[in-house]
């Protein structure tokens, strides 16, 4: 079965180079381009992974991990958080809401591939 | 009064004139977002497709003015988010696309800001004909520019280039203390 990912970052070209890839890997890839838009997404598509910018419009990502993780129905799903800048706070912080791991920008498209594999439980 | 009534139809003329003027200009901006607005997807699939694929060959890219300054836009903003090989890629575009070396020739600009900006453009793309610019660059006439590519090949992070950049920001520095008033 097709595994299907939600990829929310405001950036236009950074969704598209990031679902490109993960199309590329056989997934079926869904696109929020603000934080109001990922939460609609998760709720309403259930996807097996969210691959979540730290900074959106409308509701930054950790506001939108908190709220993930507070209805039963989608607590599980793992998250993997794009960082500008990985700094100890945003580790911390993240780590203490519940995201599964973290990117920090500038970041490897196939570095970040190989995460999200290993947030799915695999290789 | 005839000078009187001269004086008032010149000043409508002139007001007459500043709103044709207003109005067209921003007609202009309109036609130009309008235009920006449907050359940029395809430019940024072009992109994104080229660094997500195999392909050896990079893609060609809009040859005229505007399409090149989209495809720097939209380059610049991916450089700015990406590192390892997908940015390699894209400098390799950009270098076959032109773009380094129009930066490279903007150095030459009699203008500072121009000089300023290009060193900046410069300093995103891990080029090699990019340090050098930069490393020339730490010659300028203008402290600002020379700070520029300084900080350029600080973020590019060229062992070679470090010292004579440290030395440019050092000079900066003992400058403005000799200028700051006691």
């Amino acid at each position: 079965m097709t595994r299907k990912i939600l990829v929310a970052d405001d950036s236009l070209s950074v969704r598209r180079l990031v679902a490109t890839r993960l199309q590329a890997e056989g997934f079926e890839v869904i696109e929020a381009e603000d934080g109001e838009e990922a939460l609609r997404r998760a709720i309403e598509d259930a996807p097996d992974l969210i691959v979540l910018d730290k900074v959106m419009p409308k509701l930054d990502g950790f506001e939108v991990v908190r709220s993930i993780r507070e209805r039963d129905e989608i607590r599980t799903i793992p998250i993997v958080m794009l960082t500008e800048r990985a700094s100890e706070d945003d580790v911390v912080g993240g780590l203490s809401l519940g995201v599964n791991d973290y990117v920090a920008k500038p970041f490897s498209p196939r570095e970040l591939m190989m995460r999200v594999r290993k947030a799915l439980g695999g290789a | 009064m005839v000078t009187m009534a001269g004086a008032i139809v010149g000043f409508a003329l002139a007001i007459a004139l500043l709103t044709v003027f207003l109005v067209a200009s921003r007609l202009v901006q309109r036609r130009r977002r309008c235009l920006d607005g449907r050359m940029r997807p395809t430019i940024e699939s072009t992109i994104v497709e080229y660094l997500a694929g195999d392909d050896d060959e990079p893609p060609p890219l809009p040859g005229a003015r505007r399409g090149r300054a989209l495809s720097l836009s939209v380059s610049q903003g991916l450089l700015s988010e990406l590192r390892g090989g997908e940015r390699m890629r894209l400098t390799r575009l950009l270098e076959t696309s032109g773009a380094v070396d129009r930066e490279i020739a903007r150095m030459a600009s009699r203008r500072a800001v121009d000089r300023r900006r290009a060193a900046d453009a410069l300093a995103q793309f891990e080029s090699a004909r990019a340090i050098t610019a930069l490393v020339d660059g730490l010659q300028d006439r203008d402290v600002i520019v020379r700070c520029a590519c300084a900080r350029g090949l600080a973020a590019l992070g060229d062992p070679d280039a470090l010292p004579a950049a440290l030395d440019v920001v050092e000079g900066a520095v003992a400058r403005s203390r000799e200028r700051r008033p006691r």
